[in-house]
């Protein structure tokens, strides 16, 4: 359709033209320096969406890891107190041995019965490992000292039992706690004075020192048996927790590859492709001042004036 | 014949071009002008039957010259009109859009300090408490994280909520109303319309006494274009060359006469702005035309201010806020103090003196302003709790087993909920989680956008369509009237000389008679 020409019509259309072209210049000179084509959702409501998914799905992740990081080391000193623990159990056991196949008199026995002792000091001391300020075998009662030997010589487990709720978790990823502690009981068991009777490898221990105090042969050997007991039970617990170190190694591996897919499908989804957008930017340049040097021949240079 | 009427007919055309000059003069001074419709001089030669005729002298005498028959406004009634309502469409879009990007800015997720980010730093804290339950530094960075998102919440709460009230005022407070945007556009609905009723009465005044009125026109249509950004309009001609407006089948002006004016008045929550047909007396026409006014600004404000659920709405976007905000507080109340689970269980907080265990009894979240209700304008943390961060409630136990948990403070089963609600859906956030809800939010206000966005775009590009079709239909062209002003120079010129030819004849006559 024609038609007719008027002169603020023209003047307004090369305007136009100019500031469409500026608008074009402008986006695409704003997505180069920042590097985004999505910066706000609008620009791509669905990839937005999805940017923020991924953010959030990044930042839980990075969570998880910082949880296995610090409890990592957590674990770590559990374990190393059981290894020690296990040396511990293999020494006593090694005295025990010696008593219960040789011929040795009462003093020597004494001797004996004192490394015993100390061997049980250790083990206490053992089981009163702190990390970070909580005690580690005290179940969820972490400001709680797991083991206090009274004056009449009780040897007190003060933790959470074992049979009751004392786990304490960490979230390794979705929906996914895992206990990381173990209970005093189950590891070093306790110390009756009054009724001269423990449990576990207290109880053990001391039952071997008051043997050897004795010079009753047939308790130290007795004492051999279970001895290799409790060191099956620490071993069995370490155990426990080399799975969930190996367990935690296994999903720190799987969360960083996550994390790098998720980073790059993020950066395909929200960053410009800087070459793409420089010479798109290049080519609205170009347009720009084309419009421009066709807007100013179009109001100055043709008019009827210039030939009258 | 005689010479006389000879100079009597180069003396009418010299009268003629210079009036055809002083409109190409008009022309040309106005070419800058927005709403100025061109000026076109009509010629017509003159004939004077009562000479006697058959004759070719009887012929010649019959001859009178040129005259002026009008000096007319170029104009085109339906493009004129089309232009109108196209113009208020696209004001109507151009706040629209104005106002959503606005709200698109004010929660812009993708920036890094929005609402997914204060989740985000949340969730970590409670990882941290997680790990370390009874440690104050842990309590205190999860309180500060929590005050964190609800500030949050807050501010783009209270953003929006200011967004809202400054185009449609506050339906809680009459007085706000005065000072909105769709008052002032209504006052200036009403000044428009006496204005038009002004230049009306002035078009019929000199209409009467036989004088163009086609400054008076321009005048009146480039009022009635900026009644039209602001309403949606229709306009109908009177023979007198007024015209009547109004607002679909209701009458507000006719001729030089106002008949009714608009009224808004404060509403409800759901309409806070209620526009109203009142008579210059100010009695009651029609009460609540809103659903009338679809177009021009202050469709755009009624719109954009309302509650219909399938256009973009502020209050929608506040909605989807208050949902999140009070479903992310019930949640976390509920797993401080109450049972989620639904196994028996209690949630613990630590009584800081003796360190022990005790039953939480205090929320974590509280509407600040002392409401019932949790929205996303007054969710606060309980200040009972973040002037004593042990009362957190970190652990949870079973109080009925009868064994003594007064010192397992180091247990962090209630955290573990805590840290599982980020990953649970929940009915009332249409079974989705918090993060998803929030995301889908985003890009739902993201979405909106864009397609006004694209709306807009293709408005305005019909709308430049119609103009440059109004502008080629009444606007000046400077090369035309430059060829127009020559053209009616040469005339003038060439009449001048049959005028000094005649007299040059005159002489010879006066001569011959010696």
């Amino acid at each position: 359709m024609y038609i007719r020409p008027t002169t603020l019509g023209t003047t307004n259309l090369a305007l136009n033209d100019i500031l469409s072209s500026q608008a074009k210049y402008n986006t695409l000179s704003e997505q180069s320096s920042s590097g985004l084509k999505v910066s706000k959702p609008s620009d791509d409501p669905t990839a937005a969406k999805s940017i923020l998914d991924v953010n959030a799905s990044i930042s839980q992740l990075n969570g998880y890891l910082d949880n296995i990081n610090v409890t990592q080391t957590e674990l770590d000193t559990q374990e190393s107190t059981l290894s020690s623990l296990s040396t511990l159990i293999q020494q006593a056991a090694g005295l025990a041995t010696q008593a219960a196949n040789q011929t040795y008199s009462l003093t020597d026995l004494t001797a004996m019965k004192s490394q015993i002792d100390s061997i049980l000091n250790s083990v206490l001391d053992l089981a009163n490992t702190k990390y970070n300020g909580n005690y580690i075998f005290s179940g969820t009662n972490t400001s709680t000292q797991a083991y206090t030997v009274d004056v009449a010589g009780n040897i007190t487990y003060n933790g959470t039992a074992s049979t009751d709720s004392y786990q304490r978790y960490v979230q390794i990823s979705d929906g996914i706690f895992v206990p990381i502690n173990a209970t005093g009981d189950q590891v070093f068991g306790s110390y009756d004075a009054a009724t001269n009777t423990g449990i576990g490898l207290i109880g053990t221990l001391k039952a071997l020192s008051n043997a050897m105090g004795a010079g009753n042969n047939a308790g130290i050997s007795g004492s051999l048996d279970n001895l290799s007991n409790d060191l099956n039970t620490a071993l069995f617990i370490r155990t426990k927790t080399a799975a969930v170190s190996s367990k935690f190694e296994m999903t720190t591996n799987a969360i960083n590859t996550t994390v790098t897919n998720l980073t790059s499908y993020k950066s395909n989804l929200e960053d410009i492709d800087l070459s793409a957008v420089l010479a798109k930017l290049a080519s609205a340049q170009v347009a720009m001042q084309a419009t421009m040097s066709t807007a100013s021949k179009t109001l100055s240079g043709l008019s009827l004036l210039n030939y009258l | 014949m005689t010479l006389v009427s000879s100079i009597n007919i180069a003396h009418q055309a010299l009268l003629v071009n210079q009036a055809a000059i002083t409109a190409v003069s008009n022309n040309i001074s106005n070419v800058d002008t927005e709403g100025y419709s061109k000026l076109d001089v009509n010629l017509a030669s003159v004939i004077n039957y009562s000479s006697s005729a058959g004759k070719a002298i009887g012929r010649a005498n019959a001859l009178s010259g040129v005259e002026l028959v009008n000096i007319e406004r170029a104009s085109n009634a339906y493009l004129q009109n089309y232009y109108w309502q196209e113009n208020s469409n696209y004001s109507y879009l151009d706040k629209y859009t104005n106002v959503a990007s606005n709200v698109e800015n004010l929660m812009n997720e993708l920036k890094n300090d929005g609402l997914s980010s204060a989740m985000t730093s949340f969730y970590k804290a409670a990882d941290d408490l997680n790990s370390d339950p009874s440690d104050i530094t842990a309590r205190q960075s999860y309180l500060s994280a929590a005050d964190n998102v609800c500030s949050v919440f807050n501010n783009i709460a209270t953003d929006l909520t200011n967004l809202s009230q400054s185009l449609a005022g506050d339906p809680n407070n009459v007085n706000s109303l005065s000072s909105s945007e769709i008052s002032s556009n209504v006052d200036n609905v009403n000044n428009l319309l006496d204005q038009i009723a002004k230049v009306n009465y002035n078009i019929i005044k000199t209409n009467s006494s036989g004088n163009t009125s086609s400054a008076l026109l321009d005048q009146r249509d480039t009022l009635i274009s900026s009644l039209s950004l602001l309403m949606p309009l229709t306009v109908t001609a009177n023979s007198s060359g007024t015209v009547n407006i109004s607002l679909g089948e209701r009458a507000l002006l006719k001729g030089s006469i106002v008949s009714n004016y608009l009224e808004v008045k404060t509403g409800d929550a759901i309409t806070p702005a209620i526009i109203n047909i009142v008579g210059k007396a100010g009695n009651l026409v029609a009460s609540n035309v809103n659903s009338e006014i679809t177009a021009g600004k202050i469709g755009a404000i009624l719109d954009v201010c309302g509650s219909d659920v399938t256009k973009f709405t502020i209050s929608g976007v506040l909605d989807s806020l208050n949902t999140l905000a009070s479903e992310f507080a019930g949640v976390l109340n509920n797993i401080q103090t109450g049972d989620p689970a639904g196994d028996g269980t209690t949630g613990m907080c630590i009584d800081g003196a003796s360190k022990t265990l005790i039953a939480a009894t205090e929320n974590i979240f509280v509407p600040n302003d002392g409401s019932g209700v949790i929205t996303a304008l007054n969710i606060g943390v309980n200040s009972v709790i973040s002037n004593d961060p042990y009362l957190v409630a970190a652990a949870r136990v079973d109080l009925t087993t009868g064994v003594d948990y007064s010192h397992a403070i180091g247990n962090n089963s209630n955290m573990t909920l805590v840290l599982d609600s980020r990953t649970t859906d929940y009915a009332a956030l249409n079974n989705t989680t918090m993060g998803d809800y929030l995301s889908n939010t985003v890009s739902k206000v993201g979405t909106d956008v864009k397609n006004l966005n694209n709306n807009f775009t293709s408005q305005d590009a019909v709308l430049k369509e119609i103009k440059a079709q109004l502008s080629s239909a009444t606007g000046v062209n400077l090369d035309e009237e430059l060829v127009n002003l020559i053209k009616y120079q040469r005339a003038y010129q060439a009449a001048a000389r049959v005028f000094s030819v005649c007299g040059d004849l005159m002489a010879e006559l006066i001569n011959l008679g010696k």
